[in-house]
């Protein structure tokens, strides 16, 4: 909601006032209130819950809610860099707290620092019984004992909580970054002693390496509580979520499930894919059945997913309610995977979930952006040939928007391959500097096509 | 990176040029050329005939026609590549030109044969010269393929390569100027020819 108000909107308002005050009409008739989550409230719906094996005592919710992209306060969806929109967003935690969701997840630099912030605002009005909250501990900021004295400080400061319910390393990738945040450092110990103390109930890792990094760390430590990637883009591919899942319950610690939706891309399917799932379930929709997915396979505890607008919301808890639960069959689980298939055919979108850990990048790509932009342009088919005259018109739209979106001095063609970006990204399975390359490679066979095409000034 | 848009690549120092690069030699005695519209001969004989109307800076999408703010040639056109780079493809500029000052009809293979200036390396403001990042924006944008990275002397063997410019090959296109990633002023530059 936007509290802005524009030239015509204030010359309707004189109008209503005026046509009010001629006939005599209650104000309130005309105008239409905006929809509140409040009193959109569905006490029959509620969330499935299980007892949880952090502690047999509490219930967990099957669905969490993250806090990379919250409502902000200029009304762009998706975005992690503006300020919080707290009170719409209050209301949104109100709304999954009344309806049976009681995990939520933050970390450390999200939204800048103000998820944390706004987390600790919003769910300190509820009893701390009733709710589990985790944040996280970014490793490429523990450069010594003290970093992660400071940084672990700051986030109860922000939050006003006494204590984590979970306290995690933040997308932890290699080995050598994990000794020396963590062991050479003494940080791994100092979260210990604060477990002991009762500052921290769990301690756990997000994971975004490879398999092999995944036996060390278990074999390494004792965790409660593991993050991995789960959607069915990361089940099977190089990410292998299927067998981390597996080795998770050998040791038998529960599993947290993040992106989801993978970022969003996972939200709506393609058409021959939808029509695929739409086949066997017609009440699910493409994201329910994502979502579903995640939080039904075996040693899961939750999955987690972000809400920007209150109809994802009200959209997902309707997925989880008691009500209407029915698991996937087996045979549901092959076709969704097989649909997951259909809808990356293309094979030319990047894996990129849109988290942001890459930027800034220091020669001004807005790397995100230009992913995101490439992707749903890729996923609908709408690539416009660089040398078929019919194809003008598209290729224009493409060029047009493409610049809207890099801007003009931040498009692939920025990119000079110096590999910072792909130190820092959590999905190893491409190469940024390889992806953009592609990118430009094809925005500039356009641009061939097209020398009349102006650039935005 | 914006910071570009207060400063004027043309204001360029010329002192500390290095010899590395072959054409180097000559702009160290004097100071920056800025090149003029490709198909229009010399820079002499551009000035002669061109009535300095702005009908080619008004045509040129990119907008990279601009009128010249050295005194001695005040207002005629000449290319700026902080905004895009000179295509190959396009003609516009020739079309709109009411005094034939600037060849019409060019394909994009005879535009590729004319010289309008070359490109000029400077190693104090290269960021792979500099050690600290690989880089190859030059290189992979040069539509003719004249520049290409070499070891550096003296350097370390595993220390980025850096561009060398083949000064036969080069056309002045100035893509090479538009997407280098140095800043305030771009490391490799198109001197004009006379």
């Amino acid at each position: 909601m936007s509290n802005k108000i524009d030239r015509s909107d204030f010359m309707k308002g004189c109008g209503l006032v005026g046509l009010q005050a001629f006939c005599g009409l209650p104000l309130g008739a005309a105008a239409k209130a905006p929809a509140s989550p409040i009193e959109d409230m569905n006490p029959g719906e509620v969330v499935v819950r299980r007892p949880s094996p952090l502690d047999p005592t509490r219930e967990v919710s099957t669905l969490g809610l993250g806090g990379v992209r919250l409502p902000v306060l200029s009304g762009k969806l998706g975005s992690q860099d503006d300020a919080v929109d707290y009170e719409t967003a209050t209301r949104y935690v109100d709304y999954a707290l009344a309806h049976g969701i009681n995990w939520f997840d933050t970390g450390y630099f999200y939204h800048n620092g103000d998820s944390e912030k706004f987390y600790g605002h919003a769910l300190s009005r509820h009893p701390r019984e009733s709710f589990w909250f985790c944040t996280k501990a970014p490793w490429w900021s523990i450069k010594s004992l003290s970093d992660a004295k400071r940084i672990f400080e700051e986030q109860l400061a922000r939050t006003r909580f006494e204590y984590f319910d979970v306290y995690m390393i933040h997308s932890i990738m290699r080995q050598e970054d994990y000794e020396q945040a963590f062991l050479k450092t003494g940080a791994l110990d100092y979260y210990r002693e604060q477990k002991a103390k009762g500052r921290i109930k769990h301690i756990g890792f997000s994971f975004h390496g490879r398999e092999d990094f995944m036996d060390y760390l278990l074999a390494a430590g004792e965790w409660d509580v593991v993050t991995i990637l789960m959607n069915g883009v990361d089940w099977g591919g190089a990410y292998r979520a299927c067998s981390l899942l597996e080795k998770l319950r050998k040791k038998g610690i529960p599993a947290v499930g993040m992106e989801s939706l993978a970022g969003g891309r996972l939200a709506r399917l393609r058409k021959e894919a939808h029509d695929l799932l739409q086949s066997r379930r017609p009440e699910l929709s493409d994201a329910a059945w994502s979502l579903r997915f995640a939080a039904e396979r075996p040693g899961m505890m939750t999955a987690m997913t972000g809400f920007t607008k209150f109809e994802h919301l009200k959209e997902n808890i309707h997925t989880f309610s008691a009500a209407n639960y029915r698991p996937l069959s087996d045979e549901d689980v092959d076709a969704y995977l097989k649909a997951i298939k259909i809808n990356s055919g293309g094979g030319e979108g990047v894996a990129c979930s849109g988290c942001k850990y890459c930027m800034p990048c220091p020669y001004g790509v807005d790397i995100p952006q230009i992913f995101h932009f490439w992707n749903s342009t890729v996923k609908w088919g709408r690539l416009p040939s660089p040398s078929d005259n019919a194809d003008h018109g598209a290729r224009i739209d493409f060029l047009k928007q493409y610049y809207k979106v890099a801007g003009r001095f931040r498009g692939a063609e920025r990119c000079i391959g110096c590999g910072r970006c792909d130190k820092k990204c959590p999905q190893w399975q491409f190469a940024i500097p390889d992806e953009l390359a592609k990118i430009d490679a094809y925005v500039e066979s356009l641009l061939k096509s097209e020398p009349d095409f102006g650039l935005p000034t | 990176m914006l910071a570009s848009g207060q400063l004027s690549p043309y204001d360029a120092p010329t002192k500390g040029v290095v010899t590395e690069v072959s054409y180097a030699d000559d702009v160290t005695a004097e100071k920056r050329k800025a090149p003029v519209p490709v198909g229009a001969g010399s820079a002499a004989a551009f000035r002669t005939k061109c009535v300095g109307c702005f009908k080619c800076v008004k045509a040129c999408p990119r907008g990279i026609l601009r009128p010249s703010k050295n005194p001695r040639h005040f207002g005629r056109p000449q290319l700026d590549f902080r905004f895009g780079w000179c295509r190959p493809e396009c003609n516009r500029c020739a079309e709109a030109c009411p005094a034939g000052a600037i060849q019409r009809g060019l394909t994009p293979e005879q535009k590729k044969q004319l010289h309008t200036g070359v490109a000029v390396w400077h190693p104090e403001r290269c960021v792979a010269a500099s050690g600290k990042d690989k880089c190859s924006a030059c290189t992979r944008h040069c539509p003719v393929g004249a520049i290409s990275l070499v070891p550096r002397q003296g350097a370390p063997a595993d220390a980025p390569k850096v561009p060398k410019v083949d000064a036969e090959k080069c056309i002045g296109c100035g893509a090479c100027e538009h997407f280098c990633p140095a800043r305030p002023k771009a490391a490799i530059w198109v001197e004009g020819r006379t």
